[in-house]
């Protein structure tokens, strides 16, 4: 299939050295469009939107941030989340003109931990992109799906 | 013999048409010399027109700020376009508020400059200088953070005030394909003039934090540009909260030394906040510190400490841990060095204690 411009600057933005290190694509070769089709396909198919779980992402970076990274019971006590912060902001390879602090959340949830950070809240809430397969940060839709019903009922 | 001559002439006419090419470039793309006038005539410059206005005033020694190499994506290079410069780009756009377009601020690195041009940038770029300095040190402070000392070129000052920031380039190395800035605040004495030390915590897939923790020698040139920035202490005689845990401690690095150097009989008590003592750093130089200036406290604060740290220190959040020591913080002023959230968290804090928003100053990541 062949990419538009757009598609293709936005891919090279993605990729290991524009914006990161190993960028946010993995060894995902699909078309940015069909990651984000198939993810969003499988939030919506569990009657939730991306908007929703982006935020609920969000909301725990906020609450997590203010606390000088220690830990923060959240939700009843049903996860506690820490916010590891840097200096620094990156900007959002979908040239949206957000830029995101630089951070890593990690939320425990019983045995489970999920890692994630503020530009993947960002990008999962407006542009619908959860990072390619095999990406260090990716957070798989049915983890999110998981995640947000543990919190929010 | 018929397919050798077709090859053949499909070459030369290719070789052709390349030539053609690279002279239409140079004739059409010849801008000539431009001059650019900085601040209503402040600063004058004569550039080779067809480069970027970023990339034209790096060259003539001017820095804007800039952190993604001129590839438009950090919008750190912001400058007001009085006159000259082409129509505003897609590139720049999302980049930009309504206001900024309004007043024609643009990109610096997405800007072509083609013809004479007037600009308007903050007069502290004036002073801003790039440096190749050596690196002398590289010291694990803990886990994830690192102290770069890194030595000036012979008969350089950078002339930092405790509280300023430089830029530090990392190089094009491995994935990394364009040299790109970051921004450290400084941790050295004011008075040696001969060092810049940083203090670099690890970013997960960071590309600079990756080149300094993995690639990074002693006695490497280093690339980086400054001094930026105005948090700096007051010339107040007010007594002084510093909040700040990680790599935010640099600032106060610089900061506590200037106090020493100068005498100040100014109270300062600096709350530093951790997870447990693995993430400490310092504790010697703050013991040190503590000896040297009478009138200064530190607090290293734990949130969660480990069983086997024996930690007899203070427990807690380092904002509750604050409160705990301050009862009346009315006549103080405090300085914090960390995210959004935790500095509206320690205002919120300081300001229960009473002491007026003006008093505090911060150096927000």
């Amino acid at each position: 299939m062949k990419k538009n411009p757009a598609e293709k600057l936005i891919r090279e933005r993605l990729e290991p050295g524009a914006l990161s290190v190993d960028g946010f694509l993995g060894h995902d070769d699909r078309p940015i469009s069909d990651i984000i089709a198939a993810d969003v396909g499988e939030i919506e198919a569990a009657g939730l939107t991306v908007e929703e779980v982006g935020g609920f992402l969000e909301e725990i970076h906020r609450e997590a941030d203010r606390s000088w990274e220690g830990a923060v019971s959240m939700f009843d006590g049903k996860i506690t989340a820490r916010s590891i912060e840097v200096m620094g902001v990156i900007p959002c390879p979908f040239e949206c003109s957000a830029h995101c602090h630089k951070a890593l959340i990690e939320v425990h949830a019983g045995e489970r931990c999920i890692q994630f950070t503020p530009l993947d809240a960002h990008m999962i809430r407006d542009h619908g992109f959860f990072e390619g397969k095999g990406s260090e940060y990716r957070i798989p839709p049915k983890d999110l799906i998981w995640l947000y019903r543990l919190c929010k009922g | 013999m018929t397919f050798l001559i077709a090859v053949g002439t499909l070459c030369t006419i290719c070789g052709v048409l390349a030539t053609l090419l690279v002279i239409a470039d140079r004739y059409f793309n010849d801008y000539g010399e431009c001059k650019i006038s900085i601040n209503d005539g402040k600063k004058e410059l004569t550039v080779q027109g067809g480069d970027t206005l970023l990339g034209s005033l790096t060259r003539s020694a001017l820095f804007i700020p800039s952190a993604c190499g001129g590839r438009g994506s950090c919008a750190m290079c912001k400058c007001k376009v009085k006159s000259g410069g082409p129509p505003l780009l897609a590139t720049e756009e999302p980049h930009l508020t309504k206001e900024e377009i309004s007043e024609n601020v643009r990109l610096s690195c997405q800007v072509k400059v083609r013809e004479d041009m007037a600009i308007e940038v903050p007069e502290e770029l004036f002073s801003i200088r790039e440096y190749v300095g050596s690196v002398e040190q590289i010291i694990d402070l803990n886990h994830d953070i690192k102290l770069l000392r890194l030595a000036l070129p012979a008969g350089e000052d950078i002339g930092i005030v405790p509280g300023q920031y430089v830029q530090l380039q990392a190089p094009k190395y491995a994935k990394n394909k364009t040299p790109v800035y970051r921004a450290y605040s400084v941790a050295s004495d004011p008075q040696d003039k001969t060092h810049v030390d940083l203090c670099v915590r690890r970013v997960p897939n960071g590309i600079c934090t990756t080149y300094v923790f993995e690639h990074l020698q002693e006695r490497q040139p280093v690339v980086f540009n400054g001094p930026y920035g105005d948090f700096r202490l007051t010339h107040t005689e007010r007594d002084v909260v510093f909040i700040a845990g990680g790599s935010g401690m640099a600032p106060f690095l610089s900061m506590l030394a200037h106090i020493r150097n100068e005498g100040t009989t100014r109270n300062v008590t600096y709350f530093f906040g951790a997870r447990a003592r693995r993430d400490l750093i310092c504790l010697d130089q703050m013991a040190e510190f503590e000896r040297q200036i009478p009138t200064f406290r530190f607090v290293p604060c734990l949130s969660e400490p480990a069983e086997m740290d024996e930690w007899d220190g203070d427990v807690g959040l380092v904002t509750e841990v604050m409160k705990k020591y301050c009862e009346d913080l009315t006549e103080m002023e405090a300085y914090l060095c960390g995210s959004p959230g935790m500095i509206d968290a320690s205002v919120a804090a300081l300001t229960s204690r009473g002491m007026p928003e003006e008093n505090i100053f911060f150096d927000k990541f």
